[in-house]
């Protein structure tokens, strides 16, 4: 082993108290300790958020079909270790006291809800919500609230289900996968699966709908979907988390995409953190590499002895900000515990190996420009200390060598090009107009403090002296500042964009299998009970045959969504114009009244099969098959809750396929009991209860939101650490001044007046610039990537300069009291 | 700078035991000169400001002024507007010398003041220091390892095992 390795360990031995190295180390630590943390608990909630969308079908993984699942199917789930559960659900008429209600009855077994959670008022807990334990007893209906207002019925009632009667034990309140069923509008009946088979509803034209859950590890469930495709019938399909909602999917990818900028932000303030620290480091050691290099030691030797001290150092801080990272993960969980209803993924040594491994590539990528100036040292300075070392063109590499390690890392964390590119070049354009600017108006300062008093001049000189560090401070605040304030102006910006595009007046009922000659009855219905004039939307079910001539095959896409849109049906409808909430991202608009086989296709729907603007594909409806030309691309805002469809004809071209029509509204309280009316009037119209979603999308919502609060305040003290740093990196030459000050009479209202106005200084200008560029990247950032409407402020402004200046004296308070503290006869001790 | 472990420090009638660090720091501002063996300017600031600031905080007016005529005393008319690291030691050590001077102390304390010059440097200092506590009846505390500098002074005591005894 290298002699250099053995200096290394002796320098750590002897100096691991050192001021400088405790403080590197604590920034080593806590960056690590924040990258564990962040990763591991945002790879932990983002599994969460899967599985809150799983909620959706209450399983990883649901089997949907005609006919009851044959016990090999469970079998060989349980056989994998997988958590299984049956359902079966139909729609029946219910009868009591002259009064009927179309209903959906939903038998559950044992174990049902696999992901979320059943929730239900009873007898017991009155009107409060209560989180249900088991499935409904043996002999009990659990039933919605809307089944005892238009029944007259109240708990503890008897209920008759076919040839069996039922005790009313519960008002169901949430059931989790109620909403990923868009057809199951009518007011729920839950059961016990093993009463259903009594009350003599299931014959063949009961028209039941049999599932299979599922729930386990990812990839356990993956290989159950790989297995069963080799099963015997039933015909079933497969509904799997990614299709359980489009909506939420939305909600999902939006989030992590936010959860990524957040470990991004994380990791600059940490790379910026560890630069100052390094370089207050190396600043201090060159007296010593000078000596090592009159004793005979090349830059090489300066540079292995260094280099491997910081790596050692890196990996014992490392280990202890790994251990903080643990602990500081299960803090937020035990925190989330109560907003989780489901389980998060446990404690991942990955996501601390891979904090350690990124601290310690961090560390060394970020101090190789400060190394670099230490291999550089003269033997001469033994004789004259030299301050500051001069900066040679050779940095600018180092610089470069910072810069893509933070990229590669960048990307390894946010797998988006685009968003590692606009970050990077937002961390550019912002240190370039911080040194800019910081460099600016210290120039300008200079020439107006002139005439200025003792205390400002003092506080003054110290950031005109050295230009560069000055403005090197100022721009690490600066950035710092510039990532909190973006990340907490995106999040407002982006929260009310959600709100913004489910608006309180969204559609909370949809009406399905409306017959062209009951629009008119229809409208006339609404118009009479809820002074509501419905529009209709057209929807006919096809089937994809062809794509540019040939025909598609399921195998041809491993994606299970994109497989079923190959074998599954299609539904489509047609349209005048682009509609409401639909952007054109590619391709022209048609003319309404053109003839032409063309089509519009929704950009979620286009990509996966691979197909663009140009291209055609084959639809076939009953005996009649089209070959469309794709002319346009639009991209669909699911989350407004508007009737939409991925596939779109002009409205001639299928004029003459069967269809049904579409309708959509809001209903409020008592105007939710005309669907009673609704449903007797129009038997074979499917009413889908939409309030359950949207309270399920509000619910996810929810979550997000405190997820992005916690993961952003774990950034924010990432980059007070940063900042500290920064402060950290003057304060022995401040002291040592201050202590100047005092021989020479200066009264502690003069010094705190000089530290006053240096501390300001920095924190107006860092203030004033990270305002202006968090402005201009959040605007980036909310155009390019999030695709949101963003509005400059100058709020965000003077927000800016008030955090600043908050952080700068709270940051600099114990400096400041250090300093103040210092008697003068410690002038005399430095030399 | 410092309080005694025990016994009283007057200066004049002044007992220093009783005042704060502020009422020292303003006693040492109008009558209490330094010199040091490391100089300790202030880096951050020009050789004319180093010298001005004992002035500023004396609350003299024209301390621009002041500064530059006891800068051109020690002959470094043109040196003013430089900063400390751009200076020898010996131009260090007169910048210093010059802020010691500036506000014309009763009481002037010289910590080694030749210990990190050169011969020809050191006269200088030395008989700029002698001149002035001379010319402007100042006192001079002196603490020092070189005799010949020690040999100027009219009292002499020397620190021997931690106990002071006439020389």
């Amino acid at each position: 082993m290298n002699s250099t390795f053995f200096y290394s360990l002796r320098e750590i031995r002897r100096d691991w108290r050192a001021r400088e190295i405790v403080a590197l180390g604590m920034a080593v630590a806590i960056s690590v300790g924040a990258v564990t943390a962040v990763l591991g608990f945002a790879d932990r909630v983002a599994s969460g958020l899967e599985r809150s969308a799983g909620e959706v079908i209450a399983a990883d993984i649901k089997l949907a079909s005609r006919d009851e699942f044959p016990s090999e199917f469970s079998g060989k789930a349980l056989e994998l270790g997988l958590r299984v559960a049956h359902t079966v659900s139909f729609p029946t008429v219910i009868f009591d006291d002259g009064r009927t209600l179309l209903s959906s009855v939903k038998g559950v077994s044992d174990r049902y809800p696999l992901r979320g959670e059943l929730q239900v008022q009873t007898v017991q807990s009155g009107s409060s919500v209560v989180t249900a334990n088991s499935i409904p007893a043996r002999g009990e209906l659990w039933v919605d609230a809307r089944v005892l207002s238009s029944m007259d019925l109240t708990l503890g009632d008897q209920l008759k289900l076919g040839e069996k009667s039922f005790t009313l034990g519960a008002v169901l309140t949430y059931e989790p996968d109620r909403g990923g069923q868009f057809f199951s509008f009518s007011p729920r009946l839950m059961a016990n699966i093993a009463d259903l088979e009594e009350t003599g509803l299931l014959g063949p034209s009961s028209r039941a709908r049999y599932a299979l859950l599922a729930a386990g590890p990812p990839e356990v469930v993956e290989q159950f979907a790989g297995i069963v495709d080799d099963l015997p019938s039933p015909k079933y399909t497969i509904i799997d988390l990614e299709s359980a909602q489009e909506q939420v999917g939305a909600t999902v990818t939006t989030s992590r995409d936010f959860i990524g900028m957040a470990t991004l932000a994380t990791l600059l303030i940490a790379g910026i953190s560890i630069a100052v620290a390094s370089r207050r480091y190396t600043e201090r050691r060159r007296r010593h590499a000078a000596l090592l290099r009159c004793f005979g030691a090349t830059s090489r030797d300066v540079l292995l002895i260094y280099g491997q001290t910081l790596f050692c150092l890196s990996l014992l801080w490392g280990f202890a900000g790994m251990l903080v990272g643990y602990f500081v993960q299960e803090i937020m969980l035990i925190i989330l515990s109560e907003f989780f209803t489901t389980e998060l993924g446990g404690v991942d040594i990955k996501s601390g190996l891979v904090g350690l491994l990124l601290g310690t590539i961090l560390l060394l990528g970020f101090s190789l420009p400060s190394l670099s100036r230490l291999t550089r040292v003269s033997p001469t300075e033994v004789l004259r200390k030299v301050e500051r070392a001069r900066y040679h063109g050779i940095d600018r590499v180092w610089h470069l060598v910072s810069i893509i390690i933070f990229l590669i890392l960048a990307y390894t964390q946010t797998r988006s090009i685009e968003l590692v590119g606009l970050i990077s070049f937002a961390v550019v354009g912002v240190l370039g107009a911080m040194m800019g600017c910081s460099a600016f108006v210290l120039i300008g300062l200079r020439k107006l403090s002139r005439g200025v008093g003792v205390s400002w001049r003092f506080g003054l000189g110290r950031l005109f002296r050295d230009r560069m560090a000055s403005t090197f401070q100022i721009s690490a605040l600066g950035i710092g500042l510039t990532v909190l304030i973006t990340l907490s102006l995106i999040r407002v910006q982006l929260f009310e964009s959600w709100e913004a595009r489910t608006p309180d007046d969204a559609p909370n009922f949809f009406f399905a299998n409306i017959q062209d000659h009951e629009k008119n009855s229809l409208k006339d219905f609404f118009s009479t009970r809820v002074n509501l004039t419905p529009s209709f939307t057209p929807m006919a079910t096809g089937r994809l045959v062809s794509i540019n001539g040939a025909i598609p095959s399921a195998d041809e896409y491993p994606d299970p969504r994109t497989a079923s849109r190959i074998d599954g049906n299609l539904n489509f409808s047609w349209s005048d114009d682009l509609p409401q909430g639909n952007r054109l991202v590619d391709g022209e608009w048609w003319d309404a009244t053109t003839t032409e086989p063309m089509v519009s296709l929704a950009l979620s729907w286009a990509e996966p099969l691979r197909v663009k603007v140009g291209d055609r594909i084959g639809v076939r409806v009953g005996t009649e098959e089209i070959d469309a030309l794709i002319v346009n691309i639009r991209e669909v805002q699911w989350e407004d809750f508007n009737p939409n469809f991925f596939v779109l004809f002009p409205p001639n071209v299928f004029a003459n396929a069967p269809h049904t029509f579409l309708s959509s509204t809001r209903l409020e309280g008592a105007s939710q009991d005309t669907l009673v009316s609704l449903n007797q009037l129009f038997p074979t119209i499917n009413i889908i209860d939409i309030g359950v979603i949207l309270k399920q999308v509000r619910r996810l919502l929810d979550l997000v939101g405190l997820t992005l609060n916690l993961v952003f305040g774990f950034t924010l003290a990432a980059g007070s650490v940063a900042l500290y740093s920064v402060m950290q990196s003057g304060h022995e030459a401040r002291v040592r001044d201050v202590a100047m000050l005092k021989v020479l009479g200066c009264d502690r209202r003069r010094i705190m007046m000089a530290l006053g106005a240096e501390f300001l200084t920095i924190s107006l200008i860092a203030g004033l610039v990270a305002g202006i560029s968090a402005s201009m990247i959040g605007w980036l950032l909310a155009a390019q990537i999030f695709d949101i409407p963003y509005q400059f402020s100058p709020i965000v402004l003077i927000f800016s300069v008030f955090l600043s200046a908050i952080i700068v004296a709270s940051l600099s308070l114990s400096h400041v009291k250090h300093a103040l503290r210092t008697a003068p006869k410690f002038a005399l001790l430095w030399i | 700078m410092d309080l005694p472990s025990q016994g009283e420090v007057f200066i004049g009638d002044q007992d220093l035991n009783r005042l704060d660090e502020d009422g020292r720091a303003r006693l040492r501002a109008g009558r209490v000169g330094f010199v040091f063996q490391s100089f300790y300017l202030i880096e951050t600031l020009t050789a004319r400001e180093n010298v001005m600031l004992p002035l500023e905080l004396a609350g003299v007016s024209n301390a621009k002024e002041v500064a530059g005529n006891w800068l051109a005393r020690v002959g470094l008319e043109n040196r003013g507007d430089h900063y400390p690291q751009q200076l020898s030691g010996g131009e260090q050590q007169r910048v210093a010398l010059s802020r010691a001077f500036a506000i014309e102390p009763e009481l002037l304390f010289a910590d080694e003041p030749t210990g990190n010059l050169d011969d020809e440097s050191s006269a200088q200092v030395t008989e700029l220091l002698f001149s002035f506590c001379h010319n402007r009846d100042s006192a001079l505390i002196l603490v020092t390892h070189d005799a010949s500098l020690a040999a100027r002074c009219a009292r002499r005591l020397r620190l021997v095992n931690g106990r002071i005894v006439e020389a």
